[in-house]
């Protein structure tokens, strides 16, 4: 019995061509708000308990509030301290593992080496691009300096310290 | 590592992973610490403070059962919070207590004398002994009719397993520098003139909580001694014998305030608050009194 060989392009038109290119900056934004959404549901949430206490206050009441408690403010501190760390091995462990975060993968995002596309990105480019990535504690300092690096330079600081480049895959 | 394609299962993996370690790291910051209550409510003009378990000077409360543990120190931290908080112009102390140390309960009623606030006590189903100290220290206390109260009297029993200890051919060698040291070893018989000693320790305790109520509620202290017979009283009884105000509920204390001050009551409680840390030290807990009561040195005003 001979079994007939079905070909997958009986027309012969084009094969599908994927380009990789430079991601646009919008699709990086919302990327990382997806990315934030769910860092939001699965780690923020989990210590909204312990801002209960803010969470019904104006601005002046919180000033007032957390400088008559200094126990509070070493308390406040340190969960910050350990969400800072949780984010950052959401972003570790992701890009590290599969070159991209759930909102990377959502909008088609890449992250590659720069100079060797096909090389897996080490830990330490992938742990250096992901700590100007939280917007907390003190990383919120490097946040702001990355921002502005990209106005200035129209490539992040995190990318440029770990010789990364986020790309997009475009389909014709 | 090679790079790895991502599938639903894997990212599932890391993103509970990561779920897990949150809820864990968040548990372990759920602290004792009473900053945490909603003093911060700056609606709130009354302050319930809970008074739950053994009064001791220091502990917690056992989350996971056992014996609970009203810590004074604490009970004091949040007396000092409502009395530091301009919003706050009473306090209402809800208590469920056998009673406990002798100078806890002390330093938890003269804190509430000191704080210059409207007080009232809700006593529960229990509020003897030494918890009934703290009652008997604010204005106005208030009980169920079956709630159990009085009992102003001191315990110091313990169990003598010296005769335990000779069936079984073990001796006590006494080894002590300072003849009373060891009074009240369970190892060995007491003597008399221990006895006496140890009643008499006993009896001032004894009067000086006698002394206390009879300040506290206004009446003299042969009336006061005469009712000090360590016999616990329910609260419709308790009523008549002067030794507590009204019955009624946390509602009634309420009522007393609005009253009193001729404000429209918002409460808030002082809950305290256990991290794992404070969980997991109760498991192997020192605060947990058992046998302690009937095996170490310790007078106390419990029921």
């Amino acid at each position: 019995m001979v079994k007939a060989k079905v070909s997958m392009n009986p027309l012969n038109l084009p094969k599908k061509r994927l380009f990789e290119n430079s991601a646009s900056i919008w699709k990086r934004i919302l990327a990382y708000l997806i990315d934030m959404m769910l860092i939001n549901i699965i780690i923020i949430d989990r210590f909204k308990d312990h801002f209960n206490e803010l969470s019904s206050l104006d601005f002046t009441q919180i000033i007032t509030f957390v400088n008559t408690n200094q126990e509070l403010i070493a308390q406040i501190a340190t969960i910050e301290a350990v969400i800072s760390v949780l984010i950052l091995f959401y972003f570790i462990i992701f890009e590290y593992k599969f070159e991209r975060t759930p909102g990377k993968m959502i909008m088609k995002l890449f992250v590659k080496d720069k100079t060797k596309k096909k090389a897996q990105l080490t830990f330490q480019q992938v742990f250096i691009r992901s700590i100007f990535k939280i917007p907390f504690s003190i990383f919120g300092l490097l946040m702001f300096v990355d921002v502005v690096h990209y106005m200035f330079r129209k490539e992040r600081l995190g990318d440029k310290l770990a010789n990364t480049i986020v790309t997009e895959v475009i389909s014709t | 590592m090679r790079k790895e394609v991502p599938n639903f299962w894997s990212i599932g993996k890391i993103l509970l992973t990561l779920f897990i370690i949150s809820s864990l790291a968040s548990m372990f910051f759920g602290s004792g610490n009473d900053d945490e209550s909603t003093i911060s409510d700056n609606k709130a003009n009354v302050a319930i403070i809970p008074v739950k378990g053994v009064i001791m000077v220091e502990g917690n409360s056992n989350p996971l059962g056992g014996t609970s543990v009203a810590s004074s120190d604490r009970i004091i931290k949040e007396i000092n919070k409502a009395k530091n908080s301009p919003n706050i112009k009473a306090i209402i102390f809800e208590i469920n207590s056998p009673g406990g140390g002798g100078v806890a309960s002390d330093e938890v009623g003269q804190a509430i004398k000191e704080s210059n606030l409207t007080t009232v006590s809700v006593i529960r189903e229990m509020g003897t002994s030494g918890a009934y100290w703290i009652a008997s220290a604010t204005d106005h206390i208030i009980a169920n009719r079956m709630s159990l109260t009085g009992s102003i009297g001191v315990i110091g029993s313990y169990l003598d397993f010296s005769g335990l200890l000779e069936d079984f051919n073990i001796t006590y060698k006494r080894f002590v520098a300072g003849k009373y040291k060891d009074i009240r070893s369970p190892m060995r018989e007491i003597t008399n003139e221990e006895s006496k000693i140890y009643q008499g320790i006993l009896d001032k305790m004894h009067d000086f909580f006698i002394t206390e109520v009879a300040a506290n509620r206004g009446l003299s202290e042969k009336e006061t001694r005469e009712l000090a017979t360590g016999l616990f009283y329910l609260g419709s009884e308790a009523l008549e014998l002067g030794l507590i105000d009204e019955l009624g509920t946390i509602e009634d204390a309420k009522n007393y305030i609005e009253k009193e001050l001729d404000i429209e009551v918002v409460t808030t409680e002082f809950k305290e608050k256990k991290s794992i840390t404070d969980i997991l030290s109760q498991l192997i807990s020192k605060n947990d009194i058992g046998l302690q009561k009937f095996i170490y040195n310790k007078p106390q005003l419990l029921d």
